[in-house]
């Protein structure tokens, strides 16, 4: 059952009419983000940003290197329908030069000043191009574990100059805290829903934090009164819950979605 | 005269703080992660399809309202949720071992819910989850246009 709301500010694909800014109403929304309760909640947020950055469309990705075997892309999308679907058929985050920029630098930059690295980058741009993105401003958002969890906002026009103009460093300004705002969002509802997932009680944390502060299960055990055996064995059915090879990388993962903390 | 201050020793500072013991190696958080063997990269893939095979985890995620679709393999779901922002969904896309991209994305219209359908991949792929897929999809704005 639908309840919709009334969305004057919905972003026509790739309409070519110059978008309506609002930078003022984007900073209204960003603190809002954070306190959504629901991801529509976010998306509609990100949507009306978008609108009032003066952009056509916008996307957010998120890409979490969980461990040597997984990678996980959390994205929300404001664009043209079409634009998601090509990018999961396409595998485009394997070719994503956007992403890639964002991995390896932390500073708002425009698409026309990078250089793509390979035909497949090439094909992307000409792709994202067809689907609103023919001008984008790409906003990174680095995070405190570096590469393993990196985010990058895509805001794009069909307008090839909308972002060469003089409100450019205005648009970037925003769209860095716009960006910022999306992964805190991001990582938050990750680290929920993993914890739904996986039913991690306390005393796993607990465990979890003991293994972080460098602490061996002689040493765990010794503490809880309990056997080293029974510290292994308690630590096997952590790592079955996480899905982790091993204790380490257990902790790996705890660490990166932010179970540790506190 | 000499001001320099020697260093004062205490012969008991070993005795009264305990030796630390050996630490146990932690993995680096802001590098990529530790490479893993071939036996085991080949276990981690066992594990994971055996996980996906039996696991309980949508039952748990799902919430009173929503709809949630899955391929044979369950290496592609929809999750559907009407809103009073829109219908919003959520397009989870996994492999045993690897990648797992999740889209979420809010449909305010049909128009827009149906030109998704229309080059979302699966429609090739499996053509009866995809109609399931378009019907729950209208029905949800057919309720309230």
């Amino acid at each position: 059952m639908l309840h919709l709301q009334s969305t004057p500010d919905r972003i026509e694909p790739a309409s070519g009419r110059p978008a309506v800014e609002d930078n003022a109403r984007v900073f209204q929304i960003l603190p809002l983000i954070t306190d959504a309760r629901s991801q529509g909640e976010v998306i509609s947020l990100f949507r009306e940003a978008v609108v009032g950055l003066g952009a056509d469309a916008g996307y957010f990705l998120s890409c979490l290197r969980d461990d040597a075997t997984r990678t996980s892309f959390r994205s929300f999308w404001a664009c043209d329908p079409a634009w998601p679907a090509e990018y999961a058929a396409q595998r485009w985050f394997e070719h994503d030069p956007w992403l890639r920029y964002a991995s390896c630098d932390a500073e708002p930059t425009r698409a026309s000043f990078l250089t793509c690295s390979s035909p497949e980058e090439n094909a992307f741009i000409r792709a994202a191009a067809e689907h609103g993105f023919a001008s984008a401003l790409i906003a990174p958002a680095p995070s405190s574990v570096g590469l393993s969890r990196v985010g990058v906002l895509c805001l794009g026009s069909a307008d090839p100059e909308r972002f060469e103009g003089e409100s450019y460093p205005r648009v970037r300004v925003l769209a860095r805290a716009l960006a910022m705002e999306l992964h805190h969002s991001i990582a938050i509802s990750m680290r929920e829903e993993l914890l739904r997932g996986t039913s991690l009680t306390e005393a796993d944390l607990h465990l979890l934090r003991c293994e972080a502060a460098g602490q061996s299960s002689k040493v765990i055990g010794a503490a809880m009164n309990l056997e080293a055996k029974t510290i292994d064995s308690r630590f096997q059915r952590v790592n079955a819950k996480l899905g982790a090879p091993d204790r380490r990388t257990a902790v790996r993962i705890a660490r990166l979605y932010g179970l540790l903390q506190g | 005269m000499n001001n320099l201050q020697l260093p004062e020793v205490t012969s008991s500072a070993s005795a009264v703080v305990t030796r630390p013991s050996v630490k146990r190696r932690i993995d680096p958080i802001d590098a990529p992660a530790r490479p893993l063997g071939s036996k085991r990269l080949a276990l981690i893939a066992k594990r994971a399809n055996a996980a996906a095979s039996t696991s309980n985890r949508h039952a748990v995620r799902i919430a009173a309202g929503d709809t949630l679709l899955a391929n044979l393999d369950g290496t592609v779901t929809f999750l559907l949720r009407a809103t009073r922002y829109g219908l919003v969904m959520e397009r989870t896309q996994r492999q045993a071992s690897g990648m797992r991209l999740v889209q979420t994305m809010v449909f305010h219209d049909v128009k827009s819910f149906d030109r998704w359908c229309a080059v979302e991949p699966l429609r090739f792929d499996d053509g009866l989850l995809f109609s399931k897929l378009g019907r729950q999809g209208h029905a949800a704005f057919a309720i309230h246009p």
